[in-house]
């Protein structure tokens, strides 16, 4: 189902970055919408491009790589802003909350001081009237507004990650991107911070790009699912039916190799191998070497994504071969 | 070599008391002091902590990151000394041994793996020059040529597989190859206790079982027995037969580990399991506790150090510490809603006849 109004629109995006060793391709033709005060979850393992993918729309990629395809963000093109547009555009549009992010903000300045530099930045105010959003800010995200005066080492793990999300919220963004925002966090307090994240978004209405290697996670929280391998999307479709019946068997084997608190029978077995390098393209499924459903041509076309259920949709042979039986 | 053990035997060689536990810890405690004279702060990381460990048998230790669960890892390493209590392998107090420092023969039994396989191999080294060294310091490889002592680690490992590893540097690994490379190098002391302390939780949820597997599978074929630490329920639910809840220095609750999961009993148990992420949406209940971290526990701080979060505070949790109850075959939990006199908590009235072990 597509949802009711568009605010980011990523068609045939694919990145490259030329290295020594030859062109890496670290995403190749991603195409995804994300609606107004929806969840979209990104989910695959280290390497597969998703945080490539995230840097590419919020345009913090090195000036080596190469984008082609489009990034549309409220009918704007993304990828060839620039100057005072492409400016407003980061942070104003789109913010973004990386990995680690706990360690993204400045030992040296107070909290206050960094929401404030923020929002000076970006719009024409007094110190004294952007000062005067921080303890408004904290206070939105959990944080004690007394606390604002504190320096990051003063905080704990959780404290300095939601006073991350309050400098990425403090411009009304209509897109928040979160890069795996609680994978160095304990379990109580990532919970804490995700509920946090929920109710923020049912009250202000921003759309969040949840990136993890946590399937579990991810599918927790978003309506809808996209899994990548390889730098492409496999499998994407309503989260709780991509996970209640994966199409995919990368998805497949990715949700059997994680371990749950609610226990399995017997033994698990790891995913065996590993995603193959992108500099050495191949000209077939990238799964192929791991996939034990592979059959003898799956490695030679890239498959295309077929839609095997209303808005799920599936990259795989298995189905193209199906519907040629047909 | 050192011959650490009064009865001579060589390190690595099969426990001489096959019968008894291979790790008992007693009553191990550890206070960290900082500051001088009237700045001194004493926090108290480990309170009062005993299990017992069996050859191939793997225990679990949960906590929130400052709960004293690391701390409990390098007291058994013995990478720190512990402040009172004691620690026995094989029946010998090895602290009342060697009162100062470890021996090499006790740092060859009990081995460590850490989180971050990334900082704990030196990015200047191969893979099979950490193996090398580690067979020569533990003396392991004694008569067999490196080359096939190495070789013999990496299989072990399961990293035989990959063409050239022996010359590949640490950067040139995945997060689980290198994780693999840590444990090979553990496995050149011919270990019998492992004590691993988050082994797991840098690396991607697709390869944590088969770490996880490598592990089991090196208790089961050598009997090594295994402490694992970590803040990762299912992963203690996964490889270990019992598990541990550690907060503020305290084991809170303790038990076989799919009962204990299952069915926690303490309050901060049940907001841990609560909190774990689920594919079918987040779990239903009551809101978890209220917000707030382990605390350092000082001296002079009575009653139960969960209490400022808890739910189900009552008066007495802020004066005294809960004694030990027992409310099934095995498990133990530290909680007034279970002390004598008390009906238990009211969610659960079917719980009422406790067995005592």
């Amino acid at each position: 189902m597509p949802p009711s109004e568009v605010i980011l629109d990523v068609a045939g995006l694919s990145v490259e970055f030329p290295t020594a060793r030859g062109v890496v391709r670290a995403v190749s033709e991603v195409s995804f919408q994300i609606g107004r005060g929806e969840v979209l979850g990104l989910a695959g393992e280290s390497g597969s491009g998703k945080s490539t993918v995230a840097h590419a729309i919020v345009r913090v990629l090195s000036r080596s790589a190469r984008c082609s395809g489009t990034v549309t963000f409220r009918g704007q093109d993304v990828l060839t802003l620039g100057g005072p547009r492409l400016r407003q555009y980061r942070w104003e549009g789109v913010s973004l909350v990386m990995q680690g992010a706990m360690n993204a903000l400045n030992p040296v300045l107070t909290i206050e001081d960094q929401i404030t530099d923020v929002i000076r930045a970006h719009r024409k105010m007094p110190r004294r009237a952007a000062r005067a959003r921080a303890p408004e800010l904290l206070e939105l995200v959990g944080i004690d507004p007394g606390r604002r005066g504190a320096y990051p080492h003063e905080l704990s793990g959780g404290m300095r990650q939601r006073c991350v999300i309050a400098i990425a919220l403090a411009l009304e963004p209509d897109l928040v991107v979160m890069d795996e925002p609680t994978t160095a966090l304990d379990v109580v307090v990532q919970r804490a911070i995700m509920d946090e994240i929920d109710r923020l978004r049912e009250q202000l209405g921003f759309s969040v790009l949840l990136i993890s290697h946590d399937l579990d996670l991810v599918a927790e929280r978003a309506s809808r699912l996209a899994i990548m391998y390889a730098g492409r999307v496999v499998e994407s479709g309503p989260a709780a039916q991509v996970v209640a019946s994966p199409q995919h068997p990368y998805t497949g084997a990715l949700l059997a190799s994680a371990m749950s608190v609610d226990g399995q029978e017997g033994r698990l077995s790891e995913l065996p191998g590993r995603p193959p390098d992108l500099i050495a393209a191949q000209p077939g499924c990238a799964f192929f070497a791991r996939c034990s459903q592979a059959r003898p041509g799956h490695d030679q076309q890239v498959p295309a994504l077929l839609e095997v259920a209303p808005g799920h949709e599936v990259a795989c042979h298995l189905y193209a071969d199906r519907e040629l039986a047909r | 070599m050192t011959t650490a053990r009064p009865d001579g035997a060589r390190p690595g060689a099969m426990p001489a008391t096959a019968d008894g536990p291979l790790l008992q810890v007693r009553g191990l405690h550890k206070d960290f002091t900082s500051g001088w004279m009237r700045r001194r702060q004493v926090v108290r990381a480990v309170r009062d902590v005993s299990f017992e460990l069996g050859a191939g048998q793997a225990v679990g230790l949960v906590g929130e990151s400052g709960s004293g669960k690391s701390t409990v890892a390098r007291l058994i390493a013995r990478l720190e000394q512990p402040t009172a209590g004691q620690i026995l392998l094989d029946g010998q107090d090895v602290i009342a041994a060697e009162p100062r420092h470890a021996s090499r023969g006790y740092r060859h039994q009990v081995q460590m793996i850490f989180q971050d396989p990334f900082s704990s191999l030196n990015p200047t080294h191969t893979v099979g020059y950490h193996l090398h060294r580690a067979l020569q310091i533990h003396g392991t490889a004694a008569g067999l040529p490196a080359a096939g002592a190495i070789a013999g680690l990496l299989a072990d490992v399961g990293l035989d597989a990959v063409p050239g590893i022996a010359g590949r540097y640490p950067h040139e690994l995945s997060g689980g190859q290198r994780q693999r490379a840590a444990i090979a190098r553990m496995l050149a002391a011919r270990p019998r206790m492992i004590v691993a302390d988050e082994p797991t939780s840098m690396l991607d949820v697709s390869v944590r079982v088969g770490i996880l597997n490598l592990l089991a599978d090196l208790r089961a074929q050598r009997g090594i027995g295994m402490l694992l630490i970590t803040h990762d329920l299912a992963s203690a639910r996964y490889s270990t037969s019992h598990t541990m809840v550690m907060y503020a220095g305290q084991i809170l609750e303790s038990g076989p580990s799919s009962d204990l999961i299952t069915d926690p009993r303490h309050p901060y148990t049940q907001l841990l399991v609560r909190s774990v992420p689920r594919r079918g949406g987040p779990a239903a209940g009551p809101a978890p506790a209220a917000a707030g971290r382990p605390g350092p526990a000082r001296p002079g701080t009575h009653g139960c150090p969960f209490a400022a979060r808890c739910p189900s505070r009552m008066a007495v949790c802020d004066t005294t510490m809960p004694g030990p109850e027992y409310p099934g075959p095995g498990r133990q939990v530290r909680c007034h809603l279970f002390g004598p006199g008390a009906a238990g908590p009211a969610a659960r009235p079917e719980e009422a006849p406790l067995d005592s072990p």
